[in-house]
């Protein structure tokens, strides 16, 4: 079977995102949605990018695959490299050659990314027709071996039946499923479980880390849910309005972090204290019921461009230098990287 | 106090403020000849409970559990099939809407969408000012009114004359929250407040909710499928799976120590943000069954690890049991 | 396409510098309509300052005359000046459009929001719409007018009827997706009465789809009337509307085609600008257009 060919061990990162920019138009103005974006993807690494609503992440992801259609957006700068080549100057057909093939993407809503009107398995054989060049009998095949993969029961009699007969978590496992039938090297996962309820999402994510075992695709997560991270991912990058703010390995994201927006963010989640979680049962009945630290305002307009660190207005510990200087991007400690005149300073 | 057109239940003792028996809603499947019985969905299976003042019940479970329906049940948004709904006492359920409607301003309700919750035709004010004006207050009141609720819920007096579509979707939220206290409300209804929110937000209106219980001593029912935030804000707290409660009791001893398989089961699938948490989840097999036909016997034994015989025949009712949590299982649940 | 950023900043500059440039670039239709539309209404309310001859007067000696100075559309078989005929036509549509498409969406409103609220009604009403529109609209106004003595009120009464089940569908559907909006169920448990609830919950937010509707039922109701005149069952023959002087044009359609061409060729116009601006409307009126540069 054809599968594109895997990266070659050492030769650096699979996906290199480099300075890109993305700004959209309208008559209210200029948007800048990713303003100055750079960050490294490894073979087989799981990547997670964390973020409000705003704050360009799923605008980078549709941006790699050059899913945007512009007008109205337009790339102002910056390059995305896939094994060194920048697919935003490749061709069009070069890019649906990739799309599907190399780097996949699943989405949020299962309900609305797949067509109602073609059954699960042509949907998939499609895919694998088009990039394999497979016989419709062989994609077939391929089709329901994927369906068997992502724990689908009974996968040749689910393979004739369409989207709207399946449920939430199954659709969304037959996007795994589509995602991964040409073996890709990448994988875009767009928010894959937040429109799923949380016994489903623990499923699809088991799944999904299974087949990352298997497959050894690279993961770029995108969420909002730390937990989901935490689960996840390896390294964590966390942007705010359309910038990078803070990246580093998980477990140092979660335990020391550095940006006041990542702590702020930490802090004002509410954390599940459960049977044989860190806190005894039947103490400090006090810790609910208490006010969650928030973080005050609301993420900036993107049209506007502020001089300095655009967390500023939020951030308790900003200073007349951060509101006139942007800062750049340091290394704190090994693969940490923060954004922030104040880094690591408490209130 | 007695109420005309309303049968007072027990006027001795402290009365719960909410209180909620064997509440049924089936939605007739429309298909078949007319006036032949069909196939129902049994949104609502028989559910009991009871909020007392000042107190904050949560009620979680996943999609299609019937924790909307109940909400909306509760409000009388949606009329109840079977079963009884009182507030103080006052058997409301079989009211008629018009006798029901001076008693609107005893309980309220806030949606969970931001976006469609408020008439992107109306001003700020006039949303928030409409309960009073539906309830009788003149126009320099309602003025005067609606500024104070704005100020009590953290929005700006300017922008008292903005559309729905110009503030923010943590805004828009604080303008349901202000609209539901504008008449005064003993309870409010919270349909899943803060889902549609990012994180940062949600903080600031959860903070706000605890903020205006201890300020006006408003009750809550926190319908939600985010635990964490039902473990901060509720007192106690309901797990619902199709249609039914299978797990009520005191919030802290229910999550220190859940007794249905389900609630464990729900409980271990939170992930934690918390990498060097280990979180040892429980995958239920399959998916939830549809409330067209659920299965007979216990709505969930057909995903329970240790499901038995009795289990697929009869179902089983909420007993309480040494920790005061009551659970509706028929294991021995030590 | 793919832009560069520099040309979008043009574009975004020039639209804030004229506004009203940006606007005829975002909207051609919409002010291609309207400004051709405004044509044919100054054209149609200036016919008695404008029109060089009585439109009724006959002058056998000098019928079915081609175009001329003195008559620049020519004469018909009366002799009448077939230019003045053509604006006092106008007239007649304007009034007829204009009136048919208020009437209709008003009634529509009403038996439509019925059929949205109340269960019961809902049934009953829809079936006589579909009734309605079972019989074609042209049969069932010629039946209408013969009902009474013909004149251009008993026309408007006649195109309203069978232009109304479209609107009461319309508006259904809108309710239909209205009701099951929250803040419909957030007005019912603030207290709010029925009649307020229709009025400002509902109606407010049906009416961008209607306007849009409205002027499509303004151009529908234009050639509606021009047919039943055609068909002479329509204004009366007194007075003057384009479709009866096509209809008495088309006798002596191979002597005398300036009888049909005007009168046709401002019946096509106005119908098209009423439908472009329509069209254009609708686009505007759709957030997503509306904001694109």
């Amino acid at each position: 079977m054809n599968a594109p060919a895997p990266n070659p061990p050492g030769a650096g990162p699979v996906l290199e995102v480099d300075g890109l920019k993305v700004y959209f138009a309208s008559r209210d103005g200029i948007f800048r949605a990713v303003d100055g974006l750079s960050f490294a993807l490894d073979p087989g690494e799981t990547l997670g990018i964390v973020g409000e609503s705003g704050c360009g992440k799923s605008v980078t992801a549709m941006s790699v695959l050059r899913l945007i259609p512009s007008p109205p957006s337009v790339v102002a700068g910056g390059a995305v490299r896939y094994r060194g080549t920048d697919l935003l100057q490749v061709s069009e057909a070069r890019m649906r050659e990739i799309r599907g093939n190399e780097i996949s993407m699943i989405f949020q809503d299962p309900m609305t990314s797949l067509n109602p009107v073609l059954t699960i398995g042509e949907q998939i054989a499609e895919t694998v027709v088009l990039h394999q060049r497979l016989g419709k009998r062989a994609a077939w095949e391929r089709a329901v071996e994927m369906l068997q993969l992502v724990n689908i029961p009974e996968p040749k009699k689910r393979a004739g039946e369409y989207p709207h007969q399946f449920s939430g978590g199954m659709r969304q496992r037959a996007m795994i499923a589509l995602a991964l039938a040409c073996n890709p090297n990448v994988l875009i996962a767009d928010e894959p479980t937040t429109a799923l309820d949380v016994t489903i999402q623990a499923q699809i994510i088991d799944l999904m880390l299974k087949l990352k075992e298997e497959f050894g695709t690279a993961i770029i997560m995108i969420t909002h849910d730390l937990g989901v991270v935490a689960e996840t991912c390896a390294r964590v990058l966390v942007m705010y309005a359309g910038h990078k703010v803070e990246e580093a390995p998980v477990a140092e994201l979660f335990g020391a972090p550095l940006h006041p927006y990542t702590r702020g963010l930490l802090a004002s989640i509410p954390k599940l204290q459960i049977q044989g979680g860190t806190h005894p049962a039947g103490s400090a009945h006090r810790s609910r019921r208490q006010r969650l630290a928030e973080i005050p305002g609301m993420v900036p307009s993107l049209s506007g461009r502020l001089p300095g660190c655009s967390f500023a207005p939020r951030c308790p510990l900003a200073t007349a230098q951060c509101r006139e200087t942007a800062p750049p991007l340091e290394r704190h400690g090994d693969r940490h990287l923060v954004a922030c005149w104040k880094a690591g300073a408490d209130a | 106090m007695l109420e005309s057109g309303g049968r007072r239940v027990n006027s001795e003792t402290s009365v719960p403020l909410l209180e909620v028996r064997e509440l049924r809603k089936f939605y007739p499947i429309p298909g078949g000849w007319p006036g032949r019985p069909v196939k129902q969905v049994r949104a609502l299976d028989g559910i009991s409970f009871k909020l007392e003042r000042g107190q904050t019940l949560g009620i979680v479970g996943e999609s299609g559990c019937g924790k909307s329906t109940a909400a909306k049940t509760i409000m009388r948004l949606i009329e109840p099939t079977g079963g009884q709904i009182l507030i103080d006492g006052l058997d409301i359920t079989a009211m008629s809407k018009a006798a029901f409607r001076p008693h609107r301003k005893d309980v309220q309700i806030v949606f969970q969408d931001p976006y469609a919750s408020l008439n992107p035709r109306m001003s700020a004010a006039a949303i928030v000012g409409e309960p009073l004006r539906n309830f009788g207050a003149g126009g320099a009141e309602r003025a005067r009114r609606v500024a104070e609720l704005f100020d009590r819920v953290g929005l700006h007096r300017e922008s008292m004359g903005k559309f729905p579509h110009e503030f923010s979707g943590g805004q828009r939220q604080r303008l349901g929250i202000a609209r539901a206290l504008a008449l005064n409300p003993r309870l409010i209804v919270c349909d899943e407040p803060v889902s549609a929110l990012d994180v940062s937000i949600q903080a600031q209106v959860i903070n706000l909710l605890i903020d205006l219980q201890d300020e006006l001593g408003i009750s809550y029912l926190f319908v939600a499928h985010d635990l964490a935030v039902v473990q901060h804000i509720c007192d106690r707290v309901a797990v619902m799976y199709l249609g039914r409660i299978v797990e009520l009791g005191d919030c802290d001893t229910l999550f220190a120590a859940p007794l249905h398989p389900y609630t464990r089961a729900l409980l271990s699938a939170v992930p934690v943000p918390d990498p060097a948490g280990v979180r040892k989840p429980i995958i239920l097999s399959g998916d939830v069954p549809s409330p067209i036909s659920p299965p007979p016997g216990c709505h969930f034994h057909t995903r329970c690890p240790h499901a038995t015989e009795r289990c697929r025949l009869e179902p089983p009712v909420l007993r309480a049991t040494s920790s005061g949590t009551e659970v509706a299982c028929h294991l021995d649940l030590a | 396409m793919p832009v560069t950023l520099a040309q979008l900043e043009l574009r975004l500059e020039s639209s804030g510098r004229r506004p009203w440039l940006g606007f005829a670039r975002r909207h051609p239709l919409l002010v291609f309509g309207a400004a051709l539309l405004a044509v044919m209404v100054v054209l149609a309310l200036a016919a008695p300052w404008i029109a060089t001859h009585d439109p009724t007067e006959m002058d056998i000696l000098h019928r079915l005359k081609p175009p001329s100075a003195e008559h620049y559309f020519g004469t018909d078989a009366l002799g009448r000046d077939v230019f003045s005929r053509t604006l006092w036509g106008g007239r007649v549509s304007l009034v007829v459009g204009i009136s048919v498409a208020l009437l209709a969406t008003s009634l529509g409103v009403l038996i439509g929001m019925a059929a949205g609220f109340v269960r019961l009604a809902d049934s009953l009403i829809m079936r006589v719409m579909d009734g309605m529109m079972a019989i074609p609209g042209i049969l069932l106004a010629i039946a209408l007018m013969t009902l009474s003595r013909a004149s251009v009120r008993t026309v408007v009464i006649a195109i309203t009827v069978p232009e109304i089940p479209r609107v009461v569908r319309l508006v259904r559907s809108l309710v239909l997706i209205i009701r099951e909006q929250p803040y419909i169920q957030a007005a019912e448990a603030i207290g709010t009465r029925y009649h307020w609830l229709l009025l400002r919950h509902v109606l407010p937010n049906i009416v961008t789809p209607l306007i849009v509707q409205a002027t499509f039922i303004c151009a529908s109701a234009v050639i509606f009337e021009a047919y039943l005149s055609f068909l002479g069952a329509g204004t009366p023959p007194e007075i003057p509307s384009w479709g009866n002087m096509m209809a008495e044009g088309r006798a002596v359609v191979q002597l005398a085609f300036h009888i049909i061409l005007y009168p046709g060729l401002f019946l096509g116009f106005t119908v098209l600008s009423i439908n472009l601006l329509g069209d254009g409307l609708r686009d505007m009126l759709d957030p997503r257009i509306a904001r694109r540069l």
